[in-house]
């Protein structure tokens, strides 16, 4: 009965009220335009959250539509009930209004306080009794606010957007002191009056158990909570609005803390200890990172295990981004290490809990995403912080690229972060770069820089300066060197008042040229091209078997040319050739000292004389000298100046003839010009003197039936020969010489085995031709001397 | 143009044709008679051409091609007589003198084949076997040259014993003493290949033959030498 009763009213109300609207409604037109309004604002509102967080014309039209609506509805009953019925008729678009609402009610709210419209003190979204009377309690208490618009609350995707104005218990709280305590507060006997109330209030939301309040609640809330503390403390210094009271970073530090102690949700804890942290990060006029970091550990240490994923990131990306300011300070730029581990454990932990998030729902995509760049590379503070930092600071440079590369393909050209990291990648490949060297000079100790062709004396000291090509900061930079066997690096140091210039002093001994461990026989090789009947194939050739045919080791390859043909004299790293002076016939041998320095090399012979020697060139009968394009005669070498050249091989005309002494058929050079060469010979360990006693085949010098010269064919069949030397054999030098010769351009060849001491007889080796039988022929004969 | 060409081209069959010219056709078919006979009516002839020879092939290196047509003519008026074998001996030494060309050489070695295949029994043909050998080992073909060598020990050992070979050095006009001490040539010269063949021992071996075999010879001398 009840029942019928209360639906027979209630449809009663309605027809009245139906009826009484019936009587004034809004013309239909103005209608159609208030709702067509109500629709736009909506739309832009929805439009803006969702696509356009920063078009400021957007909300500069938003805010048009707003004051355009709240006009209306203010100013006239028929347009809010309207207003009330497009909310209701449209319930999904309600929190679109919230905004509007805010205003509406607070002044609505105003006004019925004020009592001066007293006809929406009962306005039919908030459904109070008109006739109660609110005591100051009731309007903390009750006051209804809800919350500005924030262009971020979208932070969480899950969240719906119907719940983005939604407002706790808590936060009507917190709205409501807020808005009593700008209203009521008004001097100091009212801050007097209520303040203690409302810092109780404060105490009470902060510390409590309803955790309804966001970040942006409780900061708001310490911050006002300061302000009523600053201002009972001393009410002199309050002033309007409450929440703009001034007071010390320190003082608010202070007071927060203590809330922090006090306060019993992790929540809130953490809200008020990050704001701690925020406040010595912006520390004015120097951020205070260490003070900012003490916190973070702080904050991690009693709070990690409590609070949401978001947190703990933001607790790891303080910890480590302050950790990262406090890595190397200026002037020195050392890395502190322990700034540094703490910096790269905390920032790789938060990689560890970002990376598997990428392709969950737990936290927005958007939001992983830039959480990641942070922790790689940070503008958004100078200097930027991050990964790359760290291992920037560490002079990690490939590490940072790498860092760098990542949050590059994580963001697109045009975007600050993408744009700072392509730059900075640049840069930092400039770093990685190897130094770039533009000479090396190697000086002797004269300071007179060493020229191509010189060959130098070890157990010297020299002087090696490296040139950069722009100047550099380092004190020292390294260059590596390397013999035949030797290797390692000298340690160059920068010059006093030279940016561009290192220098070193080192002395070439023993332990660099010179070592031959395998006891391999070594070979030097000249070749001089007088005419245009000569090259350098013979010499090309000899090089080439000695090296690979018998394991000998290079000592050398000089060269000399007149009438204008070219030879091969360069400094070149991988076959160098040096040019024939006296000097190096009396050196008869080098060991190169290769130094390297970034992309600049250079090579340096040293006197270190080969086993075997090979001249090709002219050779004089009158005197026995090699006359290339300077003449060395045997008298040119001191006793045992030739101490470890065993065998020469003289290509060349006629310098080794002893026919007239001998008496041997077919001699023509009565001088005897070999005498000088056996009596080197006999004052140096010089003991097989390969050649000729009349004409020497010519380079070029065709054999018939092929295309190879005569002295490409002597000298493979001479390797061959060698080669074919039973193992454990003595080398047949002069024997497998006249062998090689057994043909009809070598006929003339001859061979000089000087004997071991003056009292060993030295022998003679030649060819005769003969004709046993009538059979044309011919015969190696030796004769001993 | 064109005129440039065939000058040109002239030239070359000019200069082409030359070098042919250099180059004679050895006759390698005489149709010498298979059973010779002494006949001393060519003694002085082929005296006259055998001192011609030994002066051809001491002074120089190369094919006589004046000495090998009165040779051929020679051989052509007698065939059937001893000395033309003497005579085809000399055109093969010629063709195996240093500068010849490696056709003479070819000819010479069918030549050589043909004395030793044909007349074996005559001195001349024996000594082709020593010429045959000399070519192998001109063309490095030491081990065959040995081989040779060995396997006509026998015929090479009879030379020395043979009634011919005393009349044919004078008819060649070949006067040095040793030439008479054929086996001290034999050992030399397996000497001096296994020494080329880095064999020393056998060359040691060899050597050691003549020195005690022949102590007056000229190859004892250098192979003391060649051993010490």
């Amino acid at each position: 009965m009840k029942k019928i009763i209360f639906s027979l009213v209630l449809l009663i109300a309605i027809f009245i009220n139906s009826f009484a609207l019936a009587q004034c409604e809004i013309p239909k037109h103005k209608k159609i335009c208030f709702r067509w309004l109500l629709k736009e604002y909506a739309c832009k509102i929805v439009g803006s959250q969702l696509a356009a967080k920063n078009n400021t014309q957007n909300y500069y039209d938003i805010d048009g539509l707003r004051k355009s609506i709240y006009n209306k509805v203010i100013n006239s009953k028929l347009y809010y009930i309207e207003y009330v019925n497009f909310i209701n008729e449209n319930p999904r678009l309600s929190a679109v209004y919230a905004e509007l609402n805010r205003l509406i009610q607070k002044k609505i709210k105003y006004d019925a306080l004020d009592k001066a419209n007293p006809i929406l003190i009962k306005p039919a979204m908030i459904g109070r009794n008109a006739n109660y009377k609110l005591t100051f309690n009731d309007k903390i208490l009750h006051s209804f606010s809800p919350p500005p618009m924030r262009k971020d609350n979208l932070f969480f995707e899950n969240k719906e957007e119907s719940n983005v104005f939604r407002t706790t218990a808590a936060q009507e709280m917190a709205y409501a002191i807020f808005e009593n305590s700008e209203n009521w507060i008004n001097d100091i006997k009212s801050l007097q009056e209520y303040g203690p109330l409302i810092v109780t209030r404060l105490e009470t939301l902060l510390t409590g158990n309803d955790d309804g309040l966001d970040f942006d609640n409780v900061d708001d809330l310490l911050i006002l909570y300061c302000g009523f503390k600053v201002a009972l403390e001393n009410p002199a210094s309050y002033s309007k609005p409450i929440d703009q009271i001034h007071f010390s970073n320190t003082k608010y530090i202070d007071l927060a803390l203590k809330i922090y102690e006090r306060a019993v949700l992790p929540k809130y804890k953490a809200f008020i200890i990050l704001r701690i942290i925020s406040i010595h990060q912006c520390n004015y006029p120097k951020p205070n990172n260490k003070k900012a970091l003490e916190f973070a550990l702080k904050a991690k240490n009693d709070l990690y295990n409590f609070v949401d994923t978001e947190t703990k990131i933001n607790f790891l990306y303080l910890i480590a981004y302050n950790a990262c300011c406090c890595v190397a300070q200026p002037p020195s730029w050392n890395i502190n290490q322990k700034y540094y581990q703490i910096c790269l454990d905390h920032y790789t932990a938060m990689l560890d809990i970002l990376k598997p998030m990428l392709n969950s729902r737990a936290l927005s995509q958007e939001k992983i995403k830039e959480f990641i760049i942070k922790a790689f590379y940070d503008i958004s503070i100078a200097p930027c912080v991050g990964l790359v930092t760290l291992y920037a600071l560490s002079k990690n440079f490939p590490e940072a690229i790498k860092s760098l590369d990542i949050v590059i393909s994580m963001t697109s050209p045009g975007e600050d972060v993408h744009d700072s990291a392509v730059k900075y990648r640049e840069m930092l490949l400039n770093y990685i770069k190897p130094l770039e060297i533009s000479d090396i000079k190697f000086l002797s100790s004269n300071g007179q820089e060493v020229k191509w062709g010189e060959i130098l004396e070890i157990n010297q000291e020299y002087t090696i300066q490296a040139i950069t090509k722009v100047p550099v900061s380092e004190p020292s930079i390294k260059i590596n060197y390397s013999s035949n066997y030797g290797n390692g690096n000298w340690d160059l140091k920068k010059l006093q008042n030279n940016d561009t210039t290192y220098q070193a002093t080192v002395k070439i001994d023993s332990s660099i040229i010179g070592l031959n461990p395998d006891n391999k026989w070594r070979f030097v090789a000249f070749d001089y091209l007088p005419d245009a009947q000569s090259n350098l194939g013979d010499s090309k050739l000899f090089i080439e078997k000695a090296k690979n045919q018998l394991g000998y080791i290079d000592g050398g390859y000089f060269q000399a040319s007149s009438s204008g043909i070219p030879n091969e004299v360069k400094e070149d790293f991988s076959n160098p050739v040096l040019p024939i002076t006296k000097e190096a016939f009396v050196a008869a041998g080098v060991e190169y000292l290769k130094i390297e320095a970034g992309n600049i090399k250079k090579i340096i012979p040293f006197k270190n004389q080969a086993n075997m020697l090979y001249y090709s060139g002219h050779g004089s009968s009158s005197d026995g000298s090699l006359v290339a394009n300077v003449a060395f005669n045997p008298i040119d070498i001191q006793n045992n100046e030739w101490a470890n050249l065993r065998v020469i091989i003289i290509a060349g005309c006629s310098v080794l003839s002893l026919d007239n002494q001998l008496q041997t058929p077919g001699g023509g050079y009565p001088k005897d010009p070999g005498i000088k060469w056996v009596d080197l010979g006999k004052r140096s360990n010089l003991k097989y003197f390969l050649g000729y006693r009349k004409t020497a085949p010519r380079d070029n010098q065709p054999t018939g039936n092929t295309t190879v010269p005569a002295s490409k064919i002597i000298c493979n069949n001479f390797f061959k020969k060698l080669q074919d030397t039973t193992t454990g054999l003595r080398m047949a030098w002069c024997s497998d010489w006249m062998g090689a010769n057994r043909n009809k351009n070598g006929w003339n060849a001859c061979a000089i085995e000087v004997g071991i001491d003056n009292n060993s007889t030295n022998k003679y080796h030649y060819w005769i031709k003969t004709f046993w039988y009538g059979v044309p022929d011919h015969d190696e004969i030796i004769k001993t001397f | 143009m064109k005129k440039i060409i065939l000058i040109t081209f002239l030239v070359c069959f000019m200069f082409v044709n030359n070098s042919f010219a250099n180059t004679i056709e050895v006759e390698l078919n005489y149709g010498l008679l298979p059973e010779l006979k002494y006949d001393p009516n060519t003694i002085k002839e082929i005296k006259i051409l055998s001192d011609e020879y030994v002066k051809t092939i001491k002074e120089r290196d190369n094919f006589d091609s004046v000495l090998y047509y009165k040779l051929n003519s020679f051989i052509k008026n007698n065939k059937s007589s001893l000395n033309s074998l003497s005579a085809l001996y000399m055109i093969i030494g010629m063709c195996l003198l240093d500068e010849t060309d490696e056709f003479y050489l070819l000819n010479g070695e069918k030549l050589i084949d043909y004395l030793i295949n044909n007349y074996s029994k005559h001195i001349q043909g024996k000594l082709a076997i020593i010429m045959k050998a000399t070519l192998l080992e001109k063309r490095e073909m030491n081990l065959e040259a040995i081989q040779l060598l060995e396997k006509n020990y026998e015929v090479i050992l009879s030379i020395e014993n043979d009634s011919s070979f005393q009349p044919f050095l004078d008819e060649l006009n070949l006067k040095e003493p040793d030439n008479k001490y054929m086996m001290a040539w034999y050992y030399y010269y397996l000497a001096n290949i296994f020494s080329k063949l880095k064999d020393k021992n056998n060359a040691v071996i060899n050597y050691n033959k003549v020195i005690k075999q022949y102590p007056q010879t000229n190859f004892a001398k250098e192979a003391k030498e060649k051993i010490k």
